[in-house]
């Protein structure tokens, strides 16, 4: 099979690609539990560490930030790095002492990463829930999100009147709420 | 509608700045009554932020899929699944029933001592009725293979069937139920042994009149009747009875007189 290259990797990216977000996942997920699993994480924590470093850097590619000067690997690996420190030093599971934590065999650069790692766990949480949702729930409220009229949201989703649908909207929000609220790995982000 | 009813459609509204006069007032309250309302409120404008950006929500709906994906069928495909699925249900439904049957018989096969009753009433009120247990093979039987046992599990099972005691007619097995004097005599022992050819009842009274006689195995089914018996005896073939527990009932007119037990083995 060929290899995709860096541009096209940032590309498929870019568009959402599915095909090549699979092939991110296949070439980048054991680079990221080999940093997690070796640094007092599980599998778990590698996963989440993983989809928030493919948001971030997403949201990089989409801004126009990302200028290669190493590969692509390393680029990713370093966001990775970065967040698990982070977030290991924030949750306090293992206090950041240099002889503790295995540094990567090979010599990665050090890329200047700036985003906020805790605001990143917690939108990847809330979208998780929404995703959770029920699928006329999420249609209910993406299409309110978008401002689509009252009326056409009624007709897009066969509800009887626009008062249906307003009504709809509240129970959906609030089913997305509690199942947030319910949540303790969301206790912290919402107490703050 | 009570205000706690409207809780949620006025913390989208409040957000989105919709809400005004009374109900803006009666919100106010609540918040200040309630912080967990306030978090809430946060909670709420925050999703509105993270669900606007529609791109970020699709894009973490494809990496879920990449990361934990869901195999997805066609109709004939589900349909396939979801007959096997019910096939090997009814095979583990039919599995445990055969286990709870099997279980069911095993224990009732143990089971089956009688206890020593104490007569409380009447002028057995100092007599013990002692009662002979079950017939048990165990000491007199060399051991058999597992295998052996196993099959004859069943019919050991149903032979100690016909053993189990009734509790409803061994609460009344030698109470005089009536004023006088009745004592049964015989069969003493209670347990008739393999070679006895004949059952002879024998009791002492001094009741006046006849006695019927009514002997039910133990499920409380009629297996013989003998009316108006003038004198204190009665005896019948043993092979009128299979083996199993039984109840002599003593009875004058429809009156039962007394309780007396029999086992045949």
């Amino acid at each position: 099979m060929d290899r995709y290259s860096d541009e096209e990797l940032l590309t498929g990216l870019r568009e959402r690609d599915a095909v090549c977000i699979r092939e991110l996942y296949r070439e980048f997920f054991p680079l990221t539990r080999s940093i997690v699993e070796k640094n007092s994480g599980t599998h778990e924590d590698a996963e989440d560490v993983f989809q928030d470093g493919l948001l971030a850097l997403y949201q990089k590619v989409r801004s126009g930030e990302v200028h290669l000067h190493c590969s692509l690997k390393t680029y990713f690996y370093s966001i990775c790095w970065k967040i698990w420190m982070q977030r290991l030093e924030r949750k306090w599971r293992l206090k950041y002492q240099s002889e503790f934590v295995h540094e990567p065999a090979e010599d990665y650069h050090s890329v200047e990463l700036d985003f906020d790692e805790q605001k990143l766990e917690r939108t990847r949480l809330y979208r998780l829930h929404f995703l959770s949702l029920p699928e006329d729930c999420q249609q209910v409220l993406r299409l309110f999100l978008c401002k689509t009229p009252l009326k056409e949201i009624a007709s897009i989703m066969g509800f009887r009147d626009v008062n249906y649908a307003k009504t709809r909207k509240y129970l959906c929000k609030n089913m997305l709420r509690k199942r947030i609220l319910m949540d303790p790995r969301c206790k912290r982000f919402i107490d703050e | 509608m009570s205000n706690r009813e409207k809780l949620p459609e006025w913390i989208v509204r409040y957000n989105e700045q919709d809400l005004a006069g009374d109900e803006l007032h009666s919100f106010l309250e609540m918040i200040e009554r309630n912080p967990a309302i306030e978090r809430e409120v946060r909670l709420d404008l925050a999703l509105n932020e993270v669900l606007r950006d529609e791109e970020l929500i699709d894009l973490q709906a494809k990496i879920l899929q990449a990361v934990h994906p869901v195999v997805r069928m066609n109709g004939m495909g589900k349909k396939l699944l979801l007959f096997a699925a019910a096939l090997l249900a009814l095979l583990l439904l039919e599995v445990a029933v055969s286990r709870l049957c099997t279980r069911t018989l095993q224990s009732y096969d143990r089971s089956g001592g009688m206890a020593d009753r104490e007569v409380k009433t009447g002028p057995y009120a100092n007599e013990r009725q002692a009662q002979t247990p079950l017939p048990d093979d165990k000491g007199s039987k060399p051991r058999m293979n597992r295998q052996i046992q196993e099959s004859k599990a069943p019919e050991r099972s149903l032979l100690a069937e016909a053993f189990r005691p009734n509790p409803e007619l061994e609460e009344l097995v030698g109470i005089s139920v009536r004023s006088g004097y009745f004592r049964l005599l015989s069969p003493v022992p209670l347990t008739l042994e393999k070679r006895s050819r004949e059952i002879v009842v024998r009791w002492e009274s001094d009741l006046e009149d006849e006695l019927d006689l009514v002997v039910v195995d133990n499920r409380g089914e009629k297996v013989l009747e003998v009316n108006r018996i003038a004198t204190d005896r009665y005896s019948f073939a043993r092979d009128r009875l299979k083996s199993g527990l039984y109840y002599l009932k003593f009875l004058q007119g429809r009156e039962l007189i007394s309780m007396g037990k029999l086992v045949v083995e």
